[in-house]
């Protein structure tokens, strides 16, 4: 799994996922995100129209990420999401917890 | 349950109000009537008269109207229940011809109704035989149905008749281009009634400029009418006939009839059900058999073999509007103008042009409807060839026919068409491609690899071998790993090797999951957020999400080793 940084606007970044995120690749993905939010990142946006799949440690890998920034005030995000990844988030109930929007223009717009 | 899905401004049960659906039928039946060109073509090539042509329609028009009916109910075992006309089949034309030629229309009607008896025993197979006619092959059929009208779509289009010359008409072609561009633009940027009516305003345009430009031609009318203004379609029948050394080349069409109904039909379940995911193969039986009574119906009242229309199909899918009512109008409206021979000529003097931007127009969905049947499998080297030589070898019999003059008689019938020659090629590599896919392949994993990607690799690569759904694939996939992600959890550092069987045929797929370790257990739900932090939780999360995958899930202990069966639906 990749994951790339789009853009950081202060507190807020903007990064990608391509590939799959499961129990192999969610601690890289944690180590990074919580890299960033020791630099003062508070907010993400994630772009996850190229994450083809996630699996149950990816969700907690998630719900991880979105407690931490919760308690500093912050929020995590999800756009674009494969409908195979949606279906996941939504079964499982995730979408209740996490931010989910068609487009990160619809991420911006919601946040501003 | 099916769901309208959101394009449809009429969907299958809907009503549209009375005077839309009228001008519905009207503009379908527009469409159906370039079939009626064919029993002409028939008459005209065995030199018989106006009277036998305008019989033979008004039998075709009988025939059909009653088929469209069948095929629009839904009780019993006859009748898909869609709104998917019924036509003067192009598959059945070269054997039609052959038979008229050899021994006139009461040959051509006895054996096409032996023929249709063919379609009915084959219709209460359908589900067995499955296996014969995979997407790729239906879908290859819908686009070689609309390849094969190519020919006489620009022939039309361009204005080059038998008196032409060889020249293309310029009055013919701007009449045909305003016509096509006026269907288009009604339909890509036209909004509620003018997208719905984008065929019908297109041949008004088009009969408009035919007549300012001198290419409408009054000239039959005078003749024709000459005739009684009431007749039963039946009257003149000229009997009925039979040739044992004919049945051939009409099994052939049939068998091409039936496919490309198999191609029809699974357009109609996919343009009418947002969650249309496989092709429902009771339904096709029961369009199979109401397309075969048609065809009996056509060969008893002395009519053209019957076969569901693509064009139609397109029809539907550029208004958005399926509506089953639709269907039982059309019906009644050809029926009872089958009474009126008068009205055969009516649609005898569509103007050429028009006639050759409407085949163009409806040619251009249709094609692309064949297209996604065939993408909705995966693809694989074979399947590849499979449509590719297909497409090649039927084009070959229109492109380079001097090759097949010098075949053998009883070959004939397969290169009688450019249809007829690719359906045949494609059921024969089908089956010959079927040699060697081992339909069970097994995946041994050591847990601590990056098996997630592992078990992606090794399910894409069989799923493109066997044909498999993409979606049904994706769900195998991600539940093996979840599967193999619970299984790590609860043996913890533990390297505990797995076995993955998985079976493939054309309605399931099995995946048996073997490993000696501890066991899983069924989760009753999805845990809370508190729950997933020890090894419990993720395991239940894990073997959540397996569950939901699957449409089956059975777990047992056999001696040392832990056996999980999972069954998908394909």
């Amino acid at each position: 799994m990749k994951i790339k940084k789009v853009q950081r606007d202060g507190t807020s970044m903007t990064i990608a996922l391509e590939g799959r995120l499961d129990a192999m690749t969610s601690p890289e993905f944690n180590n990074r995100l919580d890299g960033w939010i020791a630099e003062g990142v508070e907010s993400f946006f994630i772009d996850c129209a190229q994450l083809d799949y996630i699996s149950s440690a990816g969700l907690r890998a998630m719900l991880l990420v979105a407690k931490e920034l919760k308690g500093r005030g912050g929020d995590l995000c999800l756009a674009a999401l494969q409908e195979t990844v949606h279906t996941v988030f939504t079964i499982s109930g995730f979408d209740k917890i996490i931010a989910i929007v068609a487009t990160l223009d619809d991420a911006a717009n919601a946040t501003s | 349950m099916s769901k309208k899905p959101g394009n449809l401004l009429y969907g299958l049960t809907d009503r549209p109000p009375v005077w839309i659906t009228f001008f519905l039928a009207l503009q379908h039946i527009s469409i159906i009537a370039i079939g009626f060109l064919f029993p002409v073509i028939i008459v005209r090539e065995i030199g018989g008269s106006v009277h036998d042509s305008i019989r033979f329609v008004s039998a075709s028009m009988l025939a059909g109207g009653i088929a469209i009916i069948f095929q629009a109910l839904k009780k019993g075992p006859v009748g898909s229940g869609f709104l998917c006309p019924e036509v003067c089949g192009p598959s059945y034309l070269a054997a039609s011809i052959l038979a008229a030629k050899t021994g006139g229309l009461s040959l051509l009607f006895g054996m096409t109704a032996v023929a249709s008896l063919f379609e009915g025993i084959l219709s209460r197979f359908m589900r067995h035989l499955r296996v014969l006619f995979p997407a790729e092959v239906t879908g290859l059929i819908v686009i070689m149905v609309g390849l094969t009208v190519i020919k006489v779509a620009c022939k039309n289009f361009f204005g080059l008749g038998d008196q032409s010359g060889g020249d293309i008409s310029l009055p013919s072609f701007l009449v045909a281009s305003l016509t096509l561009a006026t269907m288009i633009g009604f339909n890509v940027w036209g909004q509620g009634k003018a997208k719905l009516f984008c065929a019908l305003l297109g041949m008004i345009v088009g009969y408009l400029l035919s007549f300012f430009f001198g290419v409408l031609d009054f000239s039959g009318l005078s003749v024709d009418f000459s005739g009684p203004f009431f007749s039963l379609p039946l009257a003149g029948h000229p009997g009925w006939s039979f040739d044992l050394a004919l049945l051939p080349a009409f099994l052939v069409a049939v068998l091409c009839s039936t496919l490309k109904t198999v191609g029809d039909l699974t357009t109609c379940q996919r343009i009418n059900d947002a969650r249309w995911k496989r092709p429902d193969m009771d339904n096709i039986s029961r369009g199979i058999l109401a397309d075969g009574m048609g065809a009996l119906v056509a060969g008893i009242a002395g009519g053209f073999g019957q076969s569901t229309s693509s064009s139609n199909i397109g029809l539907s899918i550029a208004t958005g509007a399926t509506s089953r009512i639709i269907a039982l109008w059309i019906g009644i409206i050809l029926i009872v103008l089958s009474f009126f021979p008068a009205s055969s000529v009516i649609f005898a003097i569509m103007p050429q042009p028009v006639l050759g931007a409407t085949l163009l127009f409806a040619l251009s969905f249709m094609v692309v409807a064949g297209m996604q049947i065939i993408m909705s499998r995966m693809m694989d080297g074979r399947k590849t060839f499979v449509v590719g030589l297909s497409i090649i070898f039927g084009l070959s019999v229109d492109i380079v026919p001097e090759i097949f003059r010098q075949v053998p008689s009883w070959l004939s019938p397969v290169v009688s068409s450019s249809l007829a020659a690719a359906t045949i090629m494609a059921l024969i590599l089908n089956l010959l491609f079927r040699i060697g896919i081992a339909r069970t392949a097994v995946l041994r994993l050591a847990p601590d690899s990056g098996v997630t990607d592992e078990i992606f690799t090794f399910m894409e690569k069989q799923g493109g071998l066997w044909g498999a759904r993409h979606e049904v694939i994706h769900n195998a996939a991600s539940a093996m790993s979840e599967l193999m992600e619970a299984i790590i959890t609860v043996n913890g550092q533990q390297a505990v090797p797995v076995e993955m069987k998985a079976r493939f045929d054309e309605f399931n797929l099995d995946v048996t999951v073997s490993y000696q370790g501890a066991p899983l257990a069924y989760a009753r739900s999805f845990p809370s957020p508190e729950e997933m932090v020890d090894a419990k939780g993720c395991a239940e999360m894990s073997m959540f999400l397996v569950q939901r995958y699957c449409d089956r899930l059975h777990i047992e202990r056999k001696g040392d080793y832990n056996i999980l069966k999972l069954h998908f639906v394909h």
